[in-house]
């Protein structure tokens, strides 16, 4: 191996806080060499983010790091401030998580990205721009010059993190530290940026350390691994081996509580029962939910109608899920407050058990309530801090089950926290003194003590760390069975939906594009947005990814406002108006139970046109 | 921008209108008028005087004489209890006063209280930040009216430093009393605002992310921090402008400025409706003009907010 550009020898960084030190990294050592991509794996508290932010002296006050850090021959940790400041941004720089805390707010991309060069080469004016306006078409940035003048919160995630990647590799770093660089970011648009990753890394022959929890991604990326759990490394080798010859025991449940877009076995886990051909209990037809949307113009203004739902229509059998995927803003969540009457349809009918709900009034709804349940996203957030989970979960109890006294219901309510694999005695513990995972099990409790009959579960395990999420799965599918529950399944994630779901349904900008039964969806997909979402989706297994062509889509999701849009896939028929009322893809069942709307012919895909 | 402008200064007519409606049904709603005495005047003189006044209208009338006069001719009408001078004289006479030594007060509030913050977020839980904090703990607690005696009782009475009153044409010595009895609460708030939110600055990841790219602390600090760590600083201000300002009513009463503030409680307590009337508008019209000023400063540092 060739000499490394960085080398971490026993590395420990420890947090003094008002409760005793915290030991976060224990003892860490790996090299990254020229031109390789090392990727940093483990779940949350893990100590990986920190161990990079010690490698760049960036760690928060109260933390310190041991132990020895070289990079380039240079020790960082003994390093006066003056020299590390030469070194950062210029030799080595970082990428954040988050693409929409990591820039100034108050600072345009273009002074941001030139003040980089003026301090490190003291390069500014023309030649400065010029310099940034390159690597900016170099991460793909369309109109770079514009966006130079513009702020931050102008540009879109995905297009803010490639701003970020752009001003890492601004002075042509040795290494890149790159934490969790696409996690907050869409599928597609995750691909586009490893994509660009992959290709500087071997223009540059820059040293990237990838820090990420999902195996997708490694797989995709890297050439060696460390496997770190509890501020320890637990296992490290080239990634074959790491894959598929994995020694410890950490790392192999790891990878198994990986869900696969791949593959259905599940192995020795639960996986869901086929449905029983019978009426359906929910029937949404032609479902539209519209927000108007102030726009500038004029002394007041004028409004333009948001199509968050845009005509969605599906039915649901007893104890069968349906998995919604798309991307963010393609109104998955709209969906879900719609259906339940949450918000008000604009449109179009939400039959629950053969009768019309839609445009109920509250009080009414109330009763039927206690049938239809949600789960949320953020499970901290959607709990009362002030309230003891037992109180949280007992609450609707105290609404539907009026017939109940006390006891019975903290009865019940133990009752619950058993069925969702929780000790019974944490009844009153409150939301903050249990783990992510514990809260959603919380959530799911809350959600089913009234026996409902639908539960939609809106991304309820989209914030958990991949062993956890395998967990809660698990879980609702055992639940599934054991109550015969109905199921919305909504999330972004593919390979989840996948573990779960009877049929899918794919959403594009609020416009069904694919309707299908789970294997049709993934085996047979039709509309080249659904094969653009599967291929985007990193396997976890570097042979399948090295192997893998990718068809990916060009550019950031557009704005819902504009009409064009939603005929993205079929341009053909566009209109070139953002106002105009433009064609509608009609919906073609080109199998038995599987629907595509109209498309063009594009890349990898013959194209659909109703007769 | 200039629409935002133009539409927050056309909606200020309705709401300075509202101001005057109510000042005025509350003047009359108070029993007790402007002649009142303990020995009454003769009933001829009694009804002269109110006609020479117009206050023998129906007060609708009187309301809308005044509105008419203020709109069309800018003039506030005459005093009652300074016979020789109208509205207008007594505020061309006060009004530079309480200007001086009020924006002084704004001035020494924000950069003071900026830079005490400041400096104790950068050396936090040291020595100078925990002197800041004190400091301002104790200021918040001396509101203007404890302030003043205080002052006077040691730079006037044992020191003998500064002169315990007076005017004198604003010269120094006249004016730096008024100035730290009015400003020193507002200095401490500002400074703790601007404590508390630089050091959430500090900590957020954008001030990380320049730090990554290998930019100076000095640079990082000023260019970065500066301006998000003001915002909160700066929706305060506009609080605490209208806040001096009627501060400077106690102030004005303490050291014998001369400035409106002691023109309006002598107006008060001898039923001066005109006077009162003249500073109320004048001190909302302020109010309003401050606002939009905050409001503009608001948008020039914050990108997102735009009109």
């Amino acid at each position: 191996m060739t000499q490394p550009i960085l080398s971490v020898k026993d590395l420990a960084v420890t947090f003094e806080t008002p409760d005793g030190s915290v030991n976060a990294v224990k003892g860490v050592s790996f090299d990254v060499a020229p031109g390789e991509c090392l990727g940093i794996v483990g779940e949350s508290g893990s100590g990986k983010s920190q161990s990079a932010l010690a490698a760049m002296q960036l760690l928060a006050k109260n933390g310190a790091a041991t132990g020895a850090i070289e990079f380039a021959g240079h020790d960082m940790l003994a390093m006066p401030q003056k020299q590390l400041e030469r070194i950062r941004g210029a030799k080595m720089s970082m990428i954040f998580q988050d693409p929409l805390t990591a820039l100034t707010p108050q600072l345009t991309v273009g002074q941001q990205m030139r003040e980089i060069l003026e301090v490190h080469e003291g390069l500014r004016g023309a030649a400065a721009d010029a310099r940034c306006i390159e690597w900016l078409e170099k991460v793909r940035i369309p109109e770079a010059a514009r966006r130079m003048r513009q702020y931050p919160h102008e540009l879109s995630g995905g297009m803010r993190q490639r701003v970020m990647i752009a001003m890492a590799m601004l002075c042509a770093p040795e290494l890149l530290l790159a934490d969790e660089p696409t996690t907050a970011l869409d599928v597609t648009v995750q691909a586009q940026v490893l994509e660009l990753m992959d290709d500087l890394r071997r223009e540059t022959n820059t040293g990237i350390a990838l820090i990420t929890h999902d195996m997708g991604v490694v797989a995709r990326m890297c050439q060696r691994i460390i496997v770190m759990r509890k501020g320890e490394i637990v296992e490290a080798g080239e990634v074959d081996q790491i894959f598929y010859n994995p020694q410890h025991e950490y790392t192999k449940m790891l990878l198994a509580s990986v869900p696969r877009i791949d593959q259905v076995d599940r192995g020795a886990r639960p996986s869901i029962d086929p449905v029983a051909p019978q009426d359906p209990i929910l029937k949404v037809d032609d479902l539209k939910v519209q927000f108007p949307i102030r726009m500038k113009g004029g002394l007041f203004g004028r409004t333009k109608m948001l199509r968050a739902v845009d005509g969605v229509s599906f039915d649901l059998r007893p104890g069968e899920t349906l998995g919604v995927v798309g991307e963010s803003g393609c109104g998955k969540s709209t969906l879900a407050r719609g259906v339940l009457n949450l918000i008000p349809a604009s449109h179009g009918s939400v039959a629950w058990l053969g009768q019309d709900i839609s445009g109920w009034e509250r009080g009414k709804m109330r009763g039927l309530r206690k049938d239809l349940q949600i789960v949320f996203q953020d499970p901290l957030a959607s709990l009362n801090p002030r309230m003891t989970i037992g109180a949280s979960i007992a609450e609707p109890l105290q609404l539907h089950r009026r017939d109940l006294s006390r006891a019975e219901r903290t009865d019940k309510v133990r009752e619950m926290l058993t069925n969702v694999g929780l000790d019974p005695n944490m009844i009153n513990r409150y939301p903050h003194e249990l783990s992510g995972g514990q809260n959603q099990r919380v959530g799911i409790a809350r959600a089913i003590i009234t026996e409902p009959k639908l539960v939609i579960c809106d991304e309820a395990v989209s914030a958990l760390d991949v062993s956890v999420q395998a967990q809660v799965i698990d879980l609702l599918i055992e639940l599934q069975k054991k109550m015969g529950l109905t199921m919305m399944f909504i999330s972004h994630d593919l390979s989840v939906v996948r573990e779960v779901s009877h049929r899918i349904m794919v959403l594009y900008l609020g416009r069904v594009v694919e309707y299908a039964d789970r294997d049709q969806i993934y085996s047979n997909a039709t509309h080249p947005y659904t094969k653009a979402l599967i291929s985007a989706v990193p396997t976890p297994d570097p042979k399948i990814e090295r192997a893998k062509t990718r068809t990916l889509l060009e550019g950031d999701l557009p704005s819902p406002l504009d009409t064009r849009a939603a005929l993205r896939f079929m341009p053909s028929k566009l209109v070139d108006d953002p106002d105009a009322d433009q064609y509608r893809p009609k919906m073609v069942e080109v199998a038995p139970n599987h629907v595509v709307a109209e498309h063009d012919p594009a890349l990898g895909s013959a194209g659909l046109i109703a007769s | 921008m200039l629409t935002f402008i133009v539409k927050r200064l056309v909606i200020a007519v309705p709401t300075l209108l509202i101001l005057i409606l109510f000042s005025f049904a509350l003047m009359f709603a108070a029993p007790g008028g402007p002649f009142d005495s303990e020995r009454p005047l003769p009933p001829e003189v009694m009804a002269n005087v109110l006609e020479r006044y117009g206050l023998d209208q129906p007060y609708w009338k009187q309301m809308f004489d005044y509105v008419k006069n203020v709109v069309f001719h800018f003039d506030f009408g005459p005093s009652f209890q300074y016979r020789d001078r109208t509205v207008n004289d007594v505020i061309a006479q006060g009004f530079p006063v309480t200007l001086t030594y009020g924006a002084w007060s704004v001035l020494v509030a924000v950069i003071v209280g900026v830079s005490l913050g400041v400096a104790a977020a950068l050396r936090q839980n040291t020595w100078l930040d925990y002197l800041a904090v004190g400091i301002t703990i104790g200021a918040q607690a001396l509101p203007n009216f404890v302030m003043a005696p205080i002052l006077v009782l040691i730079f006037t009475l044992w020191l003998g430093w500064l002169p315990g009153g007076g005017w004198n044409g604003g010269q120094w010595d006249h004016v730096i009393m008024p100035v730290i009895a009015l400003s020193t609460s507002y200095m401490a708030s500002i400074a703790r605002i601007t404590r508390s939110s630089m050091l959430e600055i500090l900590n957020s990841n954008f001030i990380r992310t320049a730090r990554a790219k290998g930019l100076p602390m000095r640079r990082v600090i000023w260019r970065h921090a500066m301006k998000p760590a003001m915002l909160p600083v700066i929706s305060y201000v506009g609080v605490a402008i209208v806040g001096i300002i009627t501060g400077s009513v106690v102030v004005d009463v303490a050291f014998s400025t001369g400035g409106i503030g002691q023109f309006f409680v002598n107006s008060a307590f001898n039923r001066d409706y005109a006077v009162i009337m003249g500073i109320t508008v004048l001190v909302g019209a302020l109010t309003i003009l401050f606002n939009l000023i905050v409001d503009i400063l608001y948008a020039w540092i914050d990108p997102k907010i735009r009109y």
